[in-house]
């Protein structure tokens, strides 16, 4: 469990997390969203002990201990947004450098390796890895421990094929463990994916903490379906303005907003009618118009 | 699942001592420090002309020389490098279970046992030429020297973490810029400007102040209490014993050298634990 | 430094203070041997006529404490084979000594003189020959409350060969004497090694002055040599090695000057020629005052001074030519073994530490290196140029030159097993990142 406690942290006179209220319980996986400087990576880094509140705090656990403190972050882990090793180690070396400083079984090591398909690689100095394969190293050792808490920061924006596998599939597992897993991004295919819940920053302020079922009406609401037809006759459009009120001809196209039931009945709309559709392209809602929205209080 | 905390520091030092090993840094430091001890003992007797002059004590006077210049130059840099990681290296060893403090002394001691093995190995070698054809009376200068080395080493490890602190990613190279400054002062600026100062006092402050310079300025006091060591009071004439009419004998002298290296170690050092806690990374 | 005048003659010791030997001296012709076996002789012993006197098994002669314990007063008197014990008594004022002389052609040979005010004194005596004495102050008794070693006065012609003197005021001390020789002597842990004035045509060789407050302090005089000497460890505040005072015309060649606080003194000294000497590990290598003139500096080798000179005056028409300096960086392009640049004796921070003495802290700092370079590059100060017009690019061999030390060149098992251990344990330490990430938990 993890519990942002009106966190607020600033850079000089920059404002990077206004008072952020948020908790993540366990079983839980959350996404942070939001355009970027939103304060996603600070208030995880805030959770991860790395950034020291400017005020309020973050609570790690069942009795619920400072992220500032190094018992508290026994109970998670973290992956920064671009994770690196020293060159010189091997990738063993740095998964067993993390086993033993978190106290883990030996067998660990292996395990987690392989999982991130490293094995092959892994007596190899870090040096010597793609930018994917470090990203997998960060991912096993973000796996190692167990840790009720995962916080992941971008995990997937440099990930290759077989460490977005990896890391669906570690995600998955915590969340059947019952574990907490907090992740940023800015991928909504992930988000999609993975998120329970998701919460959106705005210039450091959360602006909303919604089910995943919830953004995604939300983003469909946004959404714009075009028919490519040979002429829209007005009485035509007056029928599907009565179904989906934006509708606007222009260009040779219908353009139709609105969720996923007003595109249907528009289209159904346009079928009665007669009229033969020669192309239909669809668009989900673009993220930065519904953060913009929801900045503004737009439902 | 605890590890107590002081296997915690060890984990950090002997991962950090196993990447100085792997550097190239230190490689070449080793190498370079080798070369250059073996060069001057090896030209203190070659040279000499035959008389045997540049024997033990100006041999081991040269080795201080060339401790005072590349020991501070060596360990302030690999530290600041060692010590101001990348960032995505950083946040992920930062954000571990263990605290901040027994990272930072860890990754001190791993550095610095690197580098007290890359200066073993030559004043190792040194000492095989030196030991050749002196008596035991050098063996003790020799280990203090050594010794002083070490501390040296510790000193300016020190100083390097209080500069590298909380420096991550891009601050980098601003730290090593200021590493290499206060190489630049330590080694030479404060003595210039110490005794610029001094040519315009009376003399009994031009002294006192010449003394406390090299009392306070670690680099110096380092130079100073090594060649004491090694030459007693011939090591700086009449300038031995105003130093030690000052500290009250050889005894007082030692006591305020070491307390000096100790002191240069250690604070800096509580500094840059109290300035990497206080951090956002 | 005033002269130090003799004293009253001693006579004859009264019959309370006289040695038991008295009555066999008293007996024996001119000319005659008289043999003392071993034992100890309490008493004073007076040689009026001229015998040999020899210890067969080294006998101790124990002085009275009232004077000197022998007084030779008859010509060609030998002494020889004796421990004396002077008991620490006697006169300073009367010259009190182990042995004391006042006659022509003395030999004193092979005497261990211990607890003497005076080890042998010599007043007017010439052609004495003082051989192969050990001869020790009173341990403990301050300079000024003790005579010297070995005391020469108002005599032409002697010999002090192969003499050791420890402990007392002066080791040798020569008052109006010339035509003298002084060879193979060692002197130390006194005040001055060797006391000298108004004495000319003197000649020292391969004698040793250390570890004392001066090695030689000579004023006075004229035409004196030195060979092959080695003056070292002369390491008090304001020690010197060789001390010229009013010393003209004399030559010093083939000589080790080596750890003193100041090697070479000259003050109203002149024409005077330095050649082949080592001169090495002094804080200041010469001292030199405006008085002295026409002095010459000639194939000497500087090593590992701190400073080269010391210079008390406006300007000096001393002429350094082809010395060598260990700290000259001249190069030498043409290869003729001389550097193609002068050698200039003294630097902006020689000039500091003349007037501040805590500023040697310095002098083997990077800072002083930098002032010296600086100053080579932007000469700041108007600096009386002393310069050696060509100096020798590479140490000069001079094999006449005392080796300096030899029993201390010696292998140190130990330094070198720990040296062996030092490398060992770098390489084993640095060679942790050879072994990779193969370790269990």
């Amino acid at each position: 469990m993890i519990r942002f406690d009106a966190l607020r942290k600033t850079f000089g006179s920059h404002q990077a997390v206004q008072s952020l209220s948020l908790m993540v319980c366990a079983g839980e996986v959350v996404a942070l969203l939001g355009p970027n400087g939103s304060g996603k990576s600070t208030s995880l880094k805030a959770a991860a002990g790395l950034l020291r509140p400017s005020s309020g705090q973050v609570l790690i656990g069942e009795p619920g201990l400072s992220a500032m403190l190094p018992l508290a972050r026994r109970g998670l882990s973290f992956l920064p947004q671009k994770v690196s090793f020293p060159d010189l180690l091997t990738g063993r070396e740095v998964v067993e450098f993390y086993r033993r400083l978190r106290g883990v079984d030996p067998a660990r090591t292996d395990q987690v390796l392989q999982v991130a398909a490293l094995n092959g690689a892994a007596g190899r100095q870090v040096g010597t890895y793609s930018g994917g394969m470090t990203q997998r190293l960060g991912l096993a050792v973000a796996a190692l421990p167990g840790a009720p808490v995962l916080l992941l920061d971008e995990p997937t924006s440099s990930l290759d094929a077989d460490g977005l596998c990896a890391f669906y599939g570690l995600v998955e597992q915590r969340r059947q463990h019952g574990q907490t897993v907090l992740f940023t991004s800015h991928q909504w295919g992930d988000v999609e994916r993975l998120a329970d819940r998701v919460a959106v920053l705005v210039e450091g302020r959360l602006v909303a903490d919604l089910t995943q079922r919830e953004l995604s009406d939300r983003l469909a609401a946004r959404g714009v379906m075009r028919l490519r037809i040979d002429a829209c006759p007005a009485e035509l459009l007056v029928r599907v303005q009565r179904v989906a009120p934006g509708a606007r001809w222009a260009l040779s196209q219908l353009s139709i907003p609105g969720s996923a039931e007003v595109r249907a009945a528009a289209l159904e709309a346009v079928r009665s009618g007669g009229v033969e559709i020669r192309g239909i392209a669809s668009d989900d809602g673009r993220l930065d118009l519904l953060y913009r929205d929801l900045a503004q209080g737009a439902p | 699942m605890s590890t107590p905390r002081t296997s915690l520091v060890l984990l950090v030092a002997r991962q950090e001592l196993l990447l100085a090993a792997r550097s190239r840094w230190t490689q070449i430091f080793a190498a370079v420090f080798a070369v250059l001890a073996l060069g001057v003992s090896a030209s203190g007797y070659i040279l000499s002309g035959g008389h045997g002059f540049q024997d033990f004590a100006r041999t081991s006077a040269s080795l201080v020389q060339l401790v005072t210049l590349v020991v501070p130059l060596a360990a302030l840099l690999m530290g600041v490098m060692a010590l101001a990681p990348e960032r995505g290296t950083a946040e992920l060893l930062f954000s571990q279970p263990i605290a901040r403090r027994q990272i930072l002394v860890g990754k001190l001691l791993g550095l610095l046992a690197a580098l007290a093995a890359a200066e073993a190995v030559g004043f190792g070698l040194a000492g095989l030429v030196v030991f050749q054809n002196t008596g035991e009376d050098g063996a003790v200068g020799y280990a203090l020297l050594v010794l002083g080395s070490l501390l040296l080493t510790a000193v300016f490890l020190s100083l390097a973490a209080l500069i590298a602190a909380g420096a991550v990613g891009r601050k980098r190279a601003r730290a090593l810029a200021v590493a290499l400054v206060v190489w630049f002062v330590a080694v030479l600026l404060i003595d210039l400007v110490a005794l610029g100062v001094a040519s315009l006092l009376p003399s009994t402050a031009a002294s006192r102040l010449l003394i406390l310079s090299v009392l306070l300025n670690p680099a110096s006091a380092m130079r100073t209490g090594s060649l004491l060591a090694i030459e007693g009071t011939a090591a700086f004439g009449s300038g031995s014993l105003a130093l030690l009419r000052f500290t009250r004998g050889t005894g007082g002298a030692a006591v305020l050298v070491t307390f000096s290296l100790v002191a240069w170690t250690v604070l800096p050092t509580l500094a840059a634990i109290r300035r990497l806690s206080r951090a956002d990374l | 430094m005033a002269p130090v005048l003799p004293g009253n003659l001693e006579g004859r010791p009264p019959p309370s203070e006289a040695s038991p030997l008295q009555r066999r001296i008293d007996a024996a012709e001119p000319g005659a041997v008289v043999e003392v076996e071993q034992g100890r002789y309490r008493g004073d012993l007076y040689l009026d006529r001229s015998i040999r006197l020899v210890g067969r098994g080294r006998p101790t002669l124990i002085g009275s404490g009232a004077g000197s314990v022998v007084r030779v007063r008859g010509p060609d008197v030998l002494v020889e084979g004796f421990d004396i014990d002077g008991m620490a008594g006697g006169d300073l004022a009367a010259d009190s000594s182990g042995v004391h002389v006042a006659a022509p052609g003395v030999t004193i040979r092979n005497c261990r003189i211990g607890n003497t005010l005076f080890g042998i004194y010599l007043r007017e005596s010439p052609g004495a020959r003082i051989e192969g004495n050990v001869i020790r102050g009173i341990p403990g008794r301050e300079a000024g409350e003790k005579g010297s070693g070995i005391h020469i006065w108002n005599t032409t012609g002697f010999a002090f060969v192969g003499n050791d003197i420890a402990d007392s005021r002066d080791g040798i001390y020569v008052q109006n004497a010339s035509g003298g020789l002084v060879r193979g002597n060692r002197a130390r842990r006194l005040r001055y090694g060797l006391h000298y004035m108004n004495s000319d045509d003197n000649l020292f060789e391969e004698n040793v002055f250390e570890q004392s407050a001066a090695g030689a302090v000579l004023m006075f005089s004229k035409r004196i040599q030195f060979r092959r000497n080695s003056f070292l460890h002369n390491r008090g505040f304001a020690s010197v090695g060789l001390l010229f005072k009013d010393l003209s015309d004399s030559v010093a060649e083939d000589n080790l000057i080596a750890d003193n606080a100041r090697g070479i003194f000259l003050e109203g000294s002149s024409r005077n020629l330095f050649r082949r000497n080592v001169l090495a590990q002094s804080d200041t290598a010469i001292v030199l005052y405006g008085s002295s003139s026409e002095n010459r500096f000639e194939g000497n080798a500087f090593i590992g001074n701190l400073s080269p000179l010391a210079l008390y005056a406006r300007r000096t028409d001393t002429k350094f030519d082809g010395n060598y300096w260990s700290d000259n960086d001249g190069p030498d392009l043409d290869g003729d073994g001389r550097s193609d640049r002068p050698y200039t004796l003294g630097s902006l921070f020689d000039h500091l530490r003349g007037n501040l003495s805590a500023a040697d802290l310095m002098a083997q700092s990077p800072a002083a290196l930098a002032l010296a370079a600086a100053e080579r590059a932007f000469p700041v100060l108007e600096a009386i140029q002393v310069a050696d017009a060509s100096p020798l690019a590479r140490p000069p061999s001079l094999p006449d030159v005392p080796a300096p030390s030899a029993e201390r060149r010696r292998l140190d098992p130990w330094g070198l097993a720990a040296a062996l251990i030092l490398v060992g344990g770098g390489l084993a330490v640095l060679g942790v990142g050879r072994r990779r990430g193969r370790e269990a938990a």
